[in-house]
């Protein structure tokens, strides 16, 4: 065990969390020099795309440090987003050291914080790493003091490195070695390993990403996994290089994969304990947590003929996504699709944009909502989080909507400017407390309804990107909540209706007639574009009837370019969704839920 | 739909041909068609090859079996080609004279741009036959002609026509454009009632497409002008109708207005599904039931014709079914629309249900009236042209 290292990186976003990873694979000799690419681990177009990490990757690198011993450095890398923090900290668990990156000109920033306060949560050994030294800006002396003032770590044990340029990437190998303990755990005890991954894999089934805390776990045992009691003959047991390397055993310490004929990664849950099932431990790993989708929304093919894909490739996506949930769902406006229940609006956006482009869809989403909790006058009570099922209001007793308690760490200057913007979302302050050198940490209770809508943007701009959110669940508080629906040429389009708190009403309705305004194309008539509560108007916008669509001269009887024009107008409308007389377009249903970037 | 077919022969009804000359001082920020910046040399190499296309076409005609197909209008567009010099359009008309067969009185048309040509030039390419010409004013509004890139001032477009008369064309048609970003309808009209003034004998109007890949189109990409707005230009476009009525024009087509008697002979054809020729780069062709289109790129233009054989890239043989939907398509452009009778005749069809399955609800909400004697676009239906022509594709 003494050979092992498992480490994280954590960073805040652009500091240099994957270059480095990719430098120490090749610096570790995993990938040669013409199989490497940019961001290594990130194999999903998105990922790459956005320059974020979405699903963990695991690698074992192999090194022998200078004191001549050859060890094997386990890195975890970790998805970088708050809608996956679970998955975060699960992987954290799994490590006893992380590496903490630092942008050496831009010093520590709220991301570093809340990173660094989510690794000591775990008690890892941390690293600080000061990255872009080659940059002119560089200013190495400052991060260090920051890093004794603000971050209270030891600014001597920081490692100075350029990623980009490969500077200082052997003195990271040799400070994961000297400044990370190795792991503890008994090889003999009972087995105990926490799962903190799954990945599908279309041959083999689920792969189970674990990390060996006691015990041994050899290829052929029988395993229990702690939360479903559901057994399994392990068939494969191994490490990760970038590929993966089958070994016959994985013991305490280890962090490895088990193949176990599990079909879905559904069937695993992260965070849960995998055990022998002839001699199980005692108790499970602490912190085990079911994840629940907390944001839901519809999504509808555009052509109904795509129906089918749509619920296959949902099934695909599902495989290796064990946090997507979706049930059949139906709209008198948009025909058959799907109810989908999400980890948060990236999470939401991830699966959109994966569905239109790995399976070449093109989607109409309903406005995400949240899970309500309705008391009825007959006294039964329901969860309600699609619009399409709430009850008439006169049969409503009492609603609640879920509450979240945030704490938001910020320098002092930005204090009056994010409570302003806590308390604008229905927030209600609880704590306020002064930590050192001018830092604060404030307490809101805030219903996440709020805070699943651009909160976090808003919170970054305000703060300049200095304010660190961490939220918990709270509890179901009393509510008054409306059910805006919006009419198209009179009609009612119950993809677009909303459950909002009653004070949002007439703010969102009017927004959603103007985009709506804006997206839909002019028509041959009048259409009118109203937001209504039951049967009361509550804003109304309406689009003129188109007056100019004319091609005005045919020149040298060049008819063949005039009917290109008009099939493609034709392939345009068939993008649209016909809801009544009204071609409605996709990008009109994604203005009215896009989050409110001119409020 | 296979059954209908047309009823008359083939090149029953005089032709016409269409002369396309890819040359201009400099590309007008809308331009998407083929043309290229005017050079001497490359010109007269261009007249060579057009003179050899004419070969090859009248050849292919005799082929045909229709060596007694009559023409009667020739039409120069581009391009700017009275940028010509007036003695190869002289040339080319005698070459077209000695292959095909026109009748006596043929309509022989040249676009002409402001200050490109000047009378004695004019005068040549009078005595050469052209006896119409298609004077591209656009805007008498110095300002407008800039952003729209046009090489020639406000002042040019009126010394133009005077130069015309001047020269003896008594069948002149002045271009004008509406909806260009800046134009108001002040502006416009201001343009329009100058054109009045010189009381030309027939007028179009272009309504602006932005056309992708044109300046234009990447200027209001990058926010530099404005896109143009739909309502403004409708509102233009009914001021020019109701200036060109009341001063005595004909409204005949959508875009197109001209003094009793004055329509464009050759543009008619297009609108009436009658034949034509096409020639030189770039140009389209509609003859015997057949579309084809010449090559665009320049090297393939001349490879094609160095080695004996039309500069052709695209031979569609259409579909009675096509043709009666691209018959429509051009026939209701004009205002007095299409006769179902002489269509049914042609097609074999009955035009008018035909029209009404495709486009019934288009009827209903007054886009187009569908009658036994004609069928025709109303007013409305007029601005409004592609959504009923949509149909039809």
């Amino acid at each position: 065990m003494d050979n092992i290292r498992n480490f994280s990186i954590i960073a805040h976003i652009d500091h240099g969390k994957s270059t480095l990873a990719d430098r120490l694979l090749q610096m570790t000799g995993v990938v040669s020099a013409h199989e490497f690419r940019d961001q290594m681990l990130d194999t999903m177009d998105i990922e790459r795309e956005r320059g974020i990490t979405i699903k963990s990757q695991t690698v074992a690198l192999p090194y022998r440090a200078s004191d001549g011993r050859d060890y094997v450095l386990n890195l975890i890398d970790t998805p970088g987003h708050a809608d996956f923090s679970y998955e975060v900290s699960r992987a954290l668990v799994s490590c006893e050291g992380a590496l903490l990156v630092i942008d050496a000109s831009q010093g520590v920033q709220a991301q570093t914080l809340a990173n660094l306060y989510m690794a000591l949560e775990q008690n890892l050994d941390i690293i600080p790493v000061i990255n872009k030294i080659d940059l002119p800006v560089a200013d190495v002396d400052r991060v260090k003091k920051q890093i004794e003032k603000d971050l209270g770590l030891d600014p001597d044990t920081a490692v100075p490195i350029s990623a980009k340029e490969g500077i200082g990437i052997d003195r990271v190998l040799e400070a994961i070695v000297a400044q990370i303990r190795p792991p503890t755990g008994d090889a003999d005890a009972p087995l105990k390993a926490l799962i903190f991954d799954s990945q599908w894999d279309s041959y083999r089934g689920t792969v189970v990403h674990l990390r060996i805390f006691d015990g041994t776990l050899r290829t052929g045992e029988m395993v229990r996994l702690w939360s479903t009691g559901a057994t399994y003959k392990v068939e494969e047991t191994g490490t990760f290089l970038i590929q993966r390397k089958p070994r016959p055993s994985l013991t305490a310490g280890r962090v490895g994969y088990i193949i176990a004929g599990i079909k879905t990664v559904s069937d695993t849950r992260i965070g849960d304990t995998v055990t022998h099932e002839n001699r199980p431990c005692d108790a499970p790993l602490p912190g085990f947590k079911e994840v629940k989708p907390v944001v839901f929304s519809s999504f509808y093919p555009i052509s109904s003929d795509d129906y089918e894909e749509l619920a296959e490739a949902l099934e695909k996506l599902k495989l290796n996504d064990a946090s997507l949930v979706f049930e059949k769902d139906h709209s008198t406006a948009l025909g058959h699709g799907f109810r989908c229940g999400f980890l948060g609006l990236l999470h939401l956006e991830v699966v959109q944009e994966r569905l239109e482009r790995e399976f070449n869809l093109s989607l109409v989403l309903t406005a995400p909502s949240v899970q309500y909790y309705l008391v009825l006058k007959n006294g039964s009570e329901v969860m309600i989080d699609n619009p399409a099922k709430y009850p008439d209001p006169v049969h409503i007793q009492e609603a609640r909507e879920p509450f979240i308690r945030a704490s938001i760490i910020l320098p002092e200057t930005y204090l009056g400017a994010v409570i302003s913007l806590c308390i604008e979302r229905r927030g209600v302050q609880k704590n306020l407390a002064y930590l050192d050198s001018g830092r604060v940490e404030l307490v809101f209770d805030l219903p996440l309804a709020e805070v699943l809508f651009d909160f976090y943007d808003r919170l970054k701009s305000v703060s300049r990107g200095y304010a660190s959110f961490d939220y918990d669940f709270l509890e179901y508080r009393r509510t008054e909540l409306s059910k805006v629906d919006i009419l198209v040429a009179g009609e009612k389009v119950d993809a677009l209706s909303m459950l909002v708190h009653t004070d949002r009403a007439y703010a969102r309705a009017r927004r959603a007639c103007e985009r709506l305004k804006k997206e839909i194309p002019r028509q041959l008539f009048k259409v009118p574009i109203q937001g209504a509560i039951g049967g009361k108007i509550i804003s109304r916008e309406t689009i003129s009837p188109l007056r100019k669509d004319v091609t005005a001269k045919c020149y040298g009887g060049d008819i063949t370019r005039k009917k290109k024009l008009l099939e493609k107008q034709k392939e345009g409308k068939k993008r649209m969704k016909q809801v009544g007389q009204v071609a409605i377009p996709q990008s009109a249903f994604l203005a009215v839920l896009r989050a409110d970037e001119d409020e | 739909m296979d059954s209908f077919e047309p009823l008359d022969p083939p090149g029953s009804n005089a032709a016409g041909i269409y002369v396309h000359i890819p040359f201009c001082l400099a590309r007008c920020t809308y331009c998407g068609f083929a043309t290229s910046i005017f050079d001497r040399e490359r010109v007269r190499r261009y007249v060579d090859l057009l003179l050899r296309e004419i070969e090859l076409a009248s050849a292919e005609c005799r082929a045909a079996g229709v060596p007694e197909r009559r023409f009667d209008t020739i039409y120069f567009g581009g391009g700017t080609p009275s940028l010509l010099n007036p003695r190869f359009v002289r040339r080319i008309i005698e070459a077209l004279r000695r292959h095909f067969n026109f009748s006596a009185d043929v309509e022989i048309t040249i676009e002409i741009n402001p200050a490109t040509v000047g009378v004695t030039n004019l005068k040549i390419m009078r005595d050469a036959g052209v006896n119409r010409a298609s004077l591209g004013l656009q805007s008498l509004a110095d300002d407008e002609l800039l952003l729209m890139g046009r090489p020639h001032s406000a002042q040019d477009g009126p010394a133009a026509f005077s130069d015309l008369r001047k020269a003896g064309f008594d069948n002149v048609s002045v271009d004008l454009i509406a909806g260009f970003p800046s134009q108001t309808i002040q502006s416009v009209t201001a343009s329009m009632r100058s054109v009045m003034d010189l009381r030309p004998e027939h007028m179009s109007i272009y309504l602006l497409e932005v056309k992708e890949g044109s300046r234009l189109a990447l200027q209001i990409e990058r926010g530099e002008v404005a896109p143009p707005d739909d309502d403004l230009v409708a509102n233009m476009y009914e001021e020019i109708c109701n200036i060109a009525t009341t001063h005595g024009y004909e409204h005949y087509e959508i875009a197109n207005f001209a003094l009793p008697g004055r329509c464009s002979r050759h543009n008619l054809k297009y609108w009436q599904d009658g034949d034509y020729l096409g020639l030189g780069m770039a140009a389209h062709g509609f003859i015997n039931g057949t579309r084809y289109a010449n090559h665009e790129q320049p090297a393939e233009y001349e490879r094609s014709i160095d080695r004996g054989e039309l500069p052709r890239v695209t031979i569609t043989q259409l579909s009675a079914e096509t043709r009666l939907r691209d018959a429509l398509i051009m026939g209701l452009r004009l205002i007095e629309g299409v006769d179902p009778e002489v269509i049914a005749a042609r097609y074999h069809v009955d035009v008018c249900s035909f029209v009404r399955s495709a486009a019934g609800d288009l009827e209903d909400a007054g886009l187009i009236r569908v009658g036994e004697d004609r069928i025709v676009l109303t007013p409305r239906g007029r601005l409004l042209s592609n959504m009923v022509f949509a149909r039809f594709v």
